[in-house]
């Protein structure tokens, strides 16, 4: 499935991409969020589509090298670094859920209500998907 | 956790690099391993165990923490 999920992240930057050039085409006197819209779209699908085009160069790389292939391979594979990676996945949590909680209350003290809502709305499905992972592997462990 | 990996891998006239290419592992794993910064899973000591030709208790030396 992962390996499936590939081509259709970078169909999906292409068709973000297009999208917020075909916005900006169609809506050039635009107010408001579709003023900003065109762009938050182009910005999305254009970073996307950069991760994509990146990824197909590393596979023809390895496809043409099958010893860089092969130590590729090993790095991915290797426990210390699956262990490495892990770890600095878990501490990146703690820092993105405390980045998370001081942004909300920022925004609450400026009296910045939607945004407020927005960012606690995501600590709450941080915090939330945490619990449900730790579920989920649990049972599979 | 200590280990006589070093010792066992320069007896058999062996540089990190190579041991880590006949276990599939990354050479800094070795590296780690033998400075005993990193214990290695069960599986991975059992490769080492069997590429050796000894057993799990000759390359790894485990002490009770008190």
């Amino acid at each position: 499935m992962k390996k499936q999920c590939k081509p259709i992240i970078f169909y999906f930057g292409m068709l973000a991409f297009a999208t917020g050039m075909l916005l900006k085409f169609l809506l050039p006197e635009a107010d408001g969020t579709l003023k900003i819209l065109p762009f938050v779209l182009s910005g999305f699908g254009a970073g996307i589509i950069g991760v994509g085009v990146a990824s197909m160069f590393a596979k023809k790389i390895r496809q043409k090298d099958p010893e860089a292939a092969k130590r590729y391979e090993i790095e991915e594979m290797d426990e210390r670094n699956i262990r490495l990676r892990e770890k600095a996945g878990l501490s990146t949590w703690y820092i993105t859920t405390f980045t998370l909680a001081f942004l909300s209350l920022g925004f609450v003290v400026f009296e910045m209500n939607v945004a407020a809502l927005f960012s606690m709305a995501a600590l709450l499905l941080h915090i939330v998907c945490l619990f449900v992972f730790i579920y989920v592997y649990n049972r599979k462990i | 956790m200590k280990n006589r990996l070093e010792e066992i891998r320069k007896q058999h006239n062996m540089t990190q690099e190579e041991l880590a290419i006949a276990l599939e592992v990354s050479r800094q794993t070795i590296g780690s391993l033998e400075n005993g910064r990193y214990n290695p899973s069960i599986i991975l000591a059992l490769k080492i165990a069997r590429y050796f030709d000894t057993t799990v208790e000759n390359v790894f030396i485990y002490e009770e923490e008190n």
